[in-house]
């Protein structure tokens, strides 16, 4: 019997969407194919958890990660729809893991409130092990300008926000007893915040 | 007023995509994303994907059915396989050999009945629920062998969807189990889970198998069995052809 890992060199040179039919045929080169995909994607996917992962919570970051990693790992392993003509295949993993953080943030942060003080801040804070880009950095300098509060309301409505999605009730709720603010309140705050953001952003810009 | 706070919205979610600080959405920020990222390293238990091949593994062999659960299920091994001929029987028979195969826990207790592994309070609830659901209505026909016929009710059409959304780890390999017995009769059905049951029980016991003496067991199951005594052995050949082996996963049926 020949183990899946002696498929991989073989199956090194193929592209992302004959792997992905490989693994969705769910036979015995499914995991080979798996293998050589995660080769590809697993680092950059572990990178976007821990940059959009970790400030999606304000508690437990390392193991929030961790599990959003983890989550989205298997989901692609198990639901290989991958369809090349809506887009790059690393737009698609960052799909999934964005709705798996959101359903993970659904059961987190309720669970992990009782047993942390709830400290009501949204850490832009990096970790040392990268070099972020000027074009991160810039950003990361613009939200410093920003309070904790207007941090945490502006980025969980544009964590939601998309197209025809709105912030769900219960979030918006959760977000307003955090602050002790009405739901009228955190609109105007979110209005605020942005356009103190972008005025941020521009004068940075001209100072370089 | 309005048209400038949306391009300042706009302007600021590009620029948060882009940058990572939330999950790109367009192949125009995950570009920018991949140029400028550093990547990071794995952490060690990340380094290969066994943790993935695992959790799938024990995924499968932890779901426990709630009520709606095994509703859904058995709706959908009816939709699957609701030949002419099916019945109780062979629904009963494909419900027990789905929860063996694809370890499904609904925490059942079968029994040895004539026709095979039989659990009569998961079967009356489960054709309760289905009912309830307005997924199936269950028709006993008044005649001598009093066959009973699952007719579709106005929410059987969403049964499909509700399979893919409550099972969806498990989906494949039961749509991939229950399509081999597409076209099976309610007598090959009875036979191949009393033979998974037989077989079943000898790997809980830590007994020898050989076909020989699961052929004795299947026999001596009940005097019914005799009639299927030259087909015996063919379905253990399909059934090992079809992967269709258990691996002591459940109780012993008695």
């Amino acid at each position: 019997m020949i183990a899946d890992g002696e498929y991989v060199p073989i199956l090194k040179n193929i592209s992302d969407s004959q792997l992905f039919a490989l693994i969705a045929a769910k036979d015995d080169l499914a995991h080979a194919a798996y293998r050589v995909l995660y080769d590809r994607y697993a680092q950059l996917t572990w990178s976007l958890c821990c940059e959009a992962g970790r400030k999606m919570v304000r508690w437990n970051k390392e193991q929030f990660v961790e599990e959003l990693f983890s989550q989205t790992m298997i989901k692609i392993f198990v639901h290989p729809t991958y369809d090349p003509i809506k887009g790059k295949v690393s737009t698609w993993i960052s799909g999934i893991a964005k709705n798996t953080a959101l359903d993970l943030l659904k059961e987190w942060n309720a669970h992990t409130q009782i047993t942390v003080e709830p400290i009501p801040e949204f850490s832009s804070e990096e970790d040392e092990s990268t070099t972020p880009s000027p074009l991160h950095l810039l950003l990361t300098q613009a939200l410093e300008m920003l309070s904790d509060r207007e941090k945490d309301i502006l980025l969980t409505y544009l964590m939601y926000e998309d197209g025809n999605k709105y912030l769900p009730g219960t979030v918006l709720q959760e977000l307003c007893s955090r602050h002790g603010i009405t739901a009228d309140n955190a609109r105007q705050i979110k209005s605020r915040a942005m356009k103190k953001l972008r005025q941020q952003i521009q004068q940075l810009e001209m100072d370089k | 007023m309005e048209k400038k706070r949306q391009t300042d919205e706009v302007y600021i979610k590009d620029l948060l995509k882009s940058t990572g600080y939330l999950f790109p959405e367009t192949d125009e920020q995950m570009s920018i994303y991949e140029a400028n990222v550093t990547l990071r390293e794995l952490p060690e238990k990340f380094r290969s994907p066994e943790f993935v091949f695992n959790a799938v593994q024990n995924q499968r062999s932890s779901k426990h059915c709630t009520d709606v659960d095994k509703a859904i299920l058995a709706g959908h091994i009816i939709n699957t396989c609701n030949t002419k001929d099916f019945g109780r029987v062979k629904f009963q028979k494909l419900l027990y050999l789905v929860e063996h195969v694809c370890q499904l826990n609904l925490r059942s207790n079968y029994i040895r009945q004539t026709a095979g592994p039989y659990d009569g309070v998961l079967l009356k609830r489960v054709e309760t629920m289905l009912q309830q659901y307005h997924f199936y209505d269950i028709s006993q026909q008044h005649t001598d062998n009093k066959a009973v016929q699952y007719i579709p009710l106005s929410s059987a059409e969403e049964l499909d969807d509700l399979f893919r959304k409550n099972f969806p780890i498990e989906c494949d390999m039961i749509d991939t189990f229950l399509f081999k017995f597409h076209k099976a009769t309610w007598e090959q059905c009875e036979i191949v889970a009393t033979l998974y049951a037989v077989w079943n029980n000898r790997i809980i016991r830590q007994q020898e198998i050989t076909d020989e003496l699961l052929k004795a067991d299947f026999l001596a199951w009940d005097p019914h069995k005799y009639k299927y005594r030259d087909r015996v052995m063919k379905a253990l050949m399909w059934m090992r052809k079809e992967n269709i082996i258990p691996v002591g996963w459940g109780n012993i049926v008695e």
